[in-house]
């Protein structure tokens, strides 16, 4: 059963860096937000994707929806390359049959939702572009979705200001599931919301998975979410990912040096127990212009002199673990 | 499970009491914002005066706008008496009636113009902010052009060329020609501000999550413009137009004060120009029309003033 449902392959994305003149514009540098990753996610699982900000998840996430356009590499969903058909963008059915796999939830639940729309016509769009059902049970199917989201049947005639960060979250989430999807991207979906509701959205997405048989791929820089919703977690640093693992090995032992100081980072809530920490020297490197070889090696404290030339490749490193790095912990 | 047939009735949960109507939308929240602003409503009483007048004009003046039989009874000049309650001007003709016609010119002219310049602007800036690149950078300088060029000796030299070319022509039979061009003109030269309040919210509302997420679920282009982006934006553009009405009738009354303005209409900055020379003689027929231009476009600036506190409600506080 357990089968890839998307496999990503050898992804790029390069935002050029420009200085715009009067007559011309040059390329100055570039950014390589995502840089050649790979991985794949299994049918009905949550792959949690870490790391600090601007290191790349939410460009991969975007990317792969083309929601912005890949440099270069492949998405699979079952076996069809879905960002060279969005590419070629020639068959708008076939695309909206791929959109309609494939759903994002957005992190700000602020900014996510038409404010000038009720929650009614927000939920209506996507019955409205697909079409996959008659209009007459579009209310029915409305009322499903708001009950299925844990909220009632008059919040339809309300508008995105009148609800908290939590209920609007669980509205981004309705529109989502009104395509019937099998895959979502949750882009920082608590991050933006009280620590108190962040629990609440968090339960209610395993809830809909387990009903709905749906798989995630979970962003997040918070840890302690990733821990309690993933299977299995991939942390990426500059655009890279630097180690892949199933959540509880990873968390209890880190093979990669930043996996180790990123997990140090965690506060615990027991001043008194003794906490092993290893704390980072220095800045993150600028994306512009990232150190050669390995890119953590200036802050890395095992690091060989190699590093700082040779690239090192995600390599299997035990059962189902996956680490980037030469000498690892 | 559907209860249509409640949903205005309050329904009891738990112990608070909820309503099931429908919560009040960006336009309402934005009126009872302004309702609390007394400049903006004044101004939007100051309006409303000037539509009435507009609107029910004939059958509330004392006389026809072309009546001057005042001057075959000697009282041309006259101060404002029972008869003629503003007085008459130099040339016989009721001021009160001309002023009350006047009203019509303006609004004709400044909502006219406006809808000319608003569907140039929309259309340019939205295009320029949608689009971005190399056709953002050309509409842009386009724009600009249109704003460092002195346009109002332009109309004024357009507005004369205009009026002799039609001589001799059947476009000569059209009522109000000249004051159809020179709405057509200020239009044509108003639409720089629209266009970059236009570029400005498109560019802006473009990259809101809201759009990417309509993206995401298949919505296609003309769909986010017309559904998402343009709605979301009209607030700021109805305000950049409300000052432009404002705007543009002040400036038919400066086009019609030197003489260029369409002889057949009844416009108040004409009346300023037929009676200006006469101003220590008989200054009423001055005053009345310098005072309906003055309210008219305070009003539209302040309901423009307004409508901006009552859509970004942050700005002031």
């Amino acid at each position: 059963m357990t089968k890839d449902i998307i496999r990503v392959e050898n992804l790029v994305k390069i935002f050029p860096v420009l200085r715009r003149g009067i007559f011309r514009t040059a390329q100055v540098a570039e950014i390589r937000a995502v840089n050649d990753i790979s991985f794949s996610i299994l049918r009905g699982e949550t792959l949690g994707l870490v790391g600090e900000s601007g290191c790349g998840k939410s460009t991969t996430a975007r990317t792969m929806l083309f929601l912005t356009p890949s440099t270069s590499g492949s998405v699979y969903f079952e076996d069809t390359n879905i960002l060279e058909q969005f590419r070629n963008a020639r068959q708008k059915a076939k695309i909206l049959e791929i959109r309609r796999h494939l759903q994002y939830v957005f992190q700000d639940p602020y900014l996510s939702l038409n404010p000038r729309w009720s929650i009614e016509e927000t939920l209506n769009e996507p019955f409205r572009i697909h079409q996959h059902l008659p209009q007459s049970e579009w209310h029915n199917r409305m009322l499903e979705l708001l009950e299925l989201v844990g909220l009632e049947e008059y919040h339809a005639w309300r508008y995105p200001h009148e609800f908290s960060g939590g209920q609007r979250q669980r509205v981004g989430i309705a529109r989502a599931l009104a395509v019937d999807p099998q895959f979502l991207i949750l882009d920082e979906p608590v991050s933006s919301l009280d620590v108190s509701v962040r629990a609440t959205i968090l339960n209610l997405l395993l809830e809909l998975q387990e009903k709905l048989g749906l798989t995630y791929l979970y962003i997040s820089h918070d840890l302690s979410s990733v821990r309690f919703i993933s299977t299995r977690v991939a942390v990426m640093y500059l655009g890279r990912i630097v180690e892949l693992s199933d959540v509880d090995s990873l968390f209890e032992h880190p093979l990669h040096h930043y996996t180790f100081a990123l997990m140090s980072a965690i506060p615990v809530p027991d001043p008194s127990g003794k906490q092993v920490l290893s704390i980072l020297e220095g800045e993150v490197p600028s994306v512009m212009n990232p150190p050669p070889g390995c890119h953590f090696h200036p802050r890395c404290s095992a690091a060989l002199p190699e590093c700082k030339t040779v690239r090192p490749q995600l390599e299997e490193k035990g059962e189902g673990r996956f680490v980037a790095c030469i000498n690892p912990r | 499970m559907t209860h249509q047939e409640e949903k205005n009735i309050p329904i009891s949960k738990g112990s608070e009491t909820v309503r099931k109507t429908r919560g009040p939308g960006m336009w309402r929240l934005a009126w009872q914002r302004f309702k609390r602003n007394k400049t903006g409503v004044f101004g939007l009483v100051l309006v409303l005066i000037v539509l009435f007048f507009a609107m029910v004009g004939p059958w509330i003046s004392p006389y026809e706008p072309n009546d001057q039989s005042a001057m075959l009874e000697f009282r041309s000049k006259s101060p404002p008496t029972w008869k003629n309650l503003l007085g008459t001007d130099r040339m016989g003709y009721d001021v009160a009636s001309r002023v009350i016609y006047g009203a019509r010119t303006a609004l004709f002219v400044g909502l006219g113009s406006m809808v000319v310049a608003a569907v140039f602007g929309i259309l340019m800036g939205g295009l320029s902010g949608f689009t971005g690149g190399m056709a953002d950078e050309l509409l842009m300088r386009f724009t600009e052009f249109f704003l460092v060029i002195p346009v109002f000796v332009v109309i004024l030299v357009m507005v004369r060329i205009f009026g002799i070319v039609v001589v001799g022509t059947v476009l000569e039979r059209i009522p109000h020609l000249n004051l159809i061009a020179i709405i057509v003109i200020l239009g044509v030269f108003g639409w720089p501000p629209i266009a970059r309040i236009a570029r400005a919210e498109f560019l802006r509302l473009k990259e809101m999550e809201f759009v990417e997420a309509a993206r995401c679920l298949g919505a296609g282009t003309l769909n986010i413009i017309f559904r998402h982006i343009l709605p979301n934006a009209l607030p700021s553009l109805v305000v950049i137009i409300a000052l432009g009405v404002g705007q543009s009738i002040l400036l038919e009354a400066m086009i019609s004060f030197l003489g260029f303005g369409d002889p057949k209409s009844v416009s108040w900055g004409q009346l300023l120009y037929f009676n200006y020379e006469h101003l220590k003689i008989s200054p009423w027929a001055s005053i009345a029309p310098g005072m309906a231009i003055f309210i008219t476009v305070l009003g539209f600036n302040l309901l423009a003033d307004g409508m901006t506190d009552a859509f970004n409600p942050r700005l002031k506080e």
